[in-house]
């Protein structure tokens, strides 16, 4: 009979090594296991209730093509405006030190802390203030406005993009600016040809990540934007509606076509990056 | 032409205090020190990295203390080469030419460059990272003597390779001063790579400049304490308390020197009686490949004597010898 624990195999502590290579593959195994299981099950839930065609049956109603067209546009207009905001944010905490710097990078990440209707309440008094009355009636309206959920989900995403870019440079070697600016680059080209290629991969996380928070955010969008039907109906916010209409099909059709297009985003851009380990 | 006067600069606690410089055209200076002495400090304010906070640089007569680096037209290789690891071998050679705006002449330049510095056969590679240590250097001298700089500032450019690399890559430098001509403003603690490459040395301790000249002047006799020791000088004797056998050296002292040095190779010892030499304790010999080292007793100072190892053989410690030094192979120093 085969010995449980073979001679010569231990560790330096005395402890068996075949089992504890055993249970740390266990360990690794069934946390990913876990979270996998979860994740299907979900998909496999969202499919067995509405079937797998609900998706496309869903897209040829004008209201759920309103929803995705809306969610699109906004979530990938506040997540591009938000990187712009963000790659200069986060370079700034990364690269330099200034008094309450620390106090600054704790303030931006309230929006990843506090609740999205906190902050879509926090968006709402701002404009019932005097700067943000005088906006609202000659700049740019927001209240109960597509403006206002790009600016809920620019809110949301630029949080995130700058903690994921503040990484991302912190992770490049201020040598490598340093030596492109005695080779004649200012510190636009610097930044142009060395910190941003260096950088792409958390770019692209930043990115998709920011976009990721905004096409799914619901708290923050129907607290400054509403709720209007065909107006500012977004994806989550259509769910809603549907769902609280007892429409539940046309809530879990939806859900489902938020996961495809979830879904495809993340690959696609994984592949752009040339992430093979994903 | 570079001139630096009376510059100061502070990084944190640590201050660079009065620097004065002058690097002539075609020249090689190498500001040598101990880690911590503020080389890298000043290479960086006279780059423009850093303000300084008085004092003044100027390049071929041109004020340029307030330029940004970009506009110095000057080249850097830093200790750790910070060779761009995201760009092919041909594209960090070249980064400089496409930064200002040479790129139209970019292929021949490269060819030349590489051909000089025999990586040609690198100019394919794709990542640099895939380079050897020697590799990465000759790439690091290509990227930046291809734009053809002002001058070209090196920051202990061979520290981090092994010690046959070190020196093929001090033979391609030579090579390269020959051919090329750069104006040079090395930083190194090495003083292999110093005489190697350098015409004048300025020896730098505590943010000062201890002593300049040229640097067969500077490395073999220095004036000053502080660069004597830095130097690794043995035999730092202050002239007011001399031992026995070398107080008759002070009567001959310069009036502003406080303190001499003797070589240990200067020091004779002998066995026989010798009236002209004073009598010392041997300590301890240590044989070398080549010559043997001895400890020494002179009333109660240590002194440090090379000898031949064959002589080196009788000398057992607790013997009495004698020992003398040639008075012009004293080295006066100033305090």
């Amino acid at each position: 009979m085969r010995p449980l624990v073979e001679s010569g195999h231990f560790l330096p502590d005395g402890k068996p090594l075949r089992i504890s290579r055993n249970l740390f593959r266990l360990f690794i195994v069934a946390g990913l296991g876990t979270a996998m299981t979860l994740v299907l099950a979900m998909l496999a839930s969202q499919v067995g209730y509405a079937g797998v065609s609900a998706p496309l049956e869903a897209l040829g109603q004008p209201d759920i093509q309103h929803a995705i067209r809306l969610s699109l546009f906004c979530a990938t207009v506040a997540a591009g405006l938000a990187l712009i905001v963000a790659i200069p944010a986060a370079y700034a905490l990364a690269r330099y030190k200034f008094p309450g710097k620390m106090v600054v990078d704790a303030l931006l990440d309230i929006p990843i802390i506090i609740s999205p209707v906190a902050i879509g309440i926090t968006l709402l008094l701002m404009f019932r203030t005097a700067p943000g009355s005088w906006v609202q009636e000659n700049l740019i309206r927001f209240v109960f406005e597509v403006p206002g959920i790009i600016l809920a989900q620019f809110v949301i995403a630029l949080a995130l993009q700058i903690r994921v870019l503040k990484a991302a440079f912190e992770e490049v070697d201020p040598r490598l600016e340093q030596v492109a600016r005695y080779l004649g680059c200012s510190q636009w080209a610097a930044m142009r040809r060395v910190t941003l290629p260096l950088a792409r991969p958390g770019l692209i996380a930043a990115l998709v990540l920011g976009w990721g928070r905004a096409i799914g955010d619901y708290g923050a969008t129907v607290t400054i934007a509403g709720s209007v039907k065909g107006k500012t109906d977004t994806m989550p916010i259509s769910i809603v509606l549907n769902w609280s209409a007892v429409r539940i099909e046309a809530a879990v059709a939806l859900v489902m076509l938020l996961t495809l297009i979830a879904l495809v985003v993340l690959v696609v851009v994984r592949l752009a990056a040339g992430a093979r380990q994903t | 032409m570079i001139t630096v006067s009376d510059l100061s600069v502070s990084y944190g606690d640590f201050r660079l205090q009065d620097i004065n410089l002058e690097l002539k055209q075609g020249r090689c200076l190498a500001v040598l020190g101990p880690s911590g002495a503020g080389k890298t400090l000043l290479l960086e304010t006279v780059m423009g990295a850093r303000k300084p906070e008085r004092g003044t640089v100027f390049l071929d007569g041109r004020e340029i203390t307030s330029y940004p680096p970009e506009s110095r037209k000057i080249a850097y290789i830093p200790q750790d080469l910070a060779l761009f690891p995201h760009l092919s071998v041909r594209d960090n050679i070249t980064f400089g030419l496409h930064s200002q705006g040479s790129s139209g002449s970019a292929t021949q330049r490269l060819e030349r460059i590489a051909d000089m510095l025999g990586i040609k056969h690198l100019l394919s590679r794709r990542r640099v990272q895939t380079l050897s240590g020697g590799e990465k250097q000759r790439v690091a001298m290509a990227r930046a003597l291809i734009v053809e700089p002002r001058v070209l500032f090196l920051d202990e450019p061979l520290s981090a390779l092994d010690a046959s690399t070190t020196s093929d890559l001090l033979q391609s430098l030579r090579e390269m001063r020959q051919e090329m001509s750069p104006t040079i403003f090395l930083v190194s603690h090495d003083l292999a790579e110093v005489c190697f490459l350098a015409d004048e040395v300025a020896i730098m301790i505590d943010g000062r400049v201890a002593e300049t000249g040229p640097h067969h002047q500077v490395i073999r006799s220095p004036r000053t304490v502080a660069a004597a020791r830095f130097l690794n000088l043995r035999n730092i004797l202050s002239i007011s308390a001399l031992p026995e056998p070398f107080a008759h050296i002070a009567m001959n002292a310069p009036t502003d020197c406080t303190y001499i040095a003797i070589r240990p190779e200067d020091l004779t010892i002998t066995k026989s009686v010798d009236h002209a030499a004073g009598t010392v304790i041997v300590k301890d010999c240590v044989q070398m490949q080549s010559h043997a080292i001895v400890t020494l007793d002179a009333g109660g100072v240590a002194l440090e004597a090379h000898v031949g190892a064959d002589a080196a053989a009788d000398l057992t410690a607790g013997a009495t010898v004698f020992a003398s030094v040639p008075e012009q192979s004293v080295l006066w120093l100033d305090d």
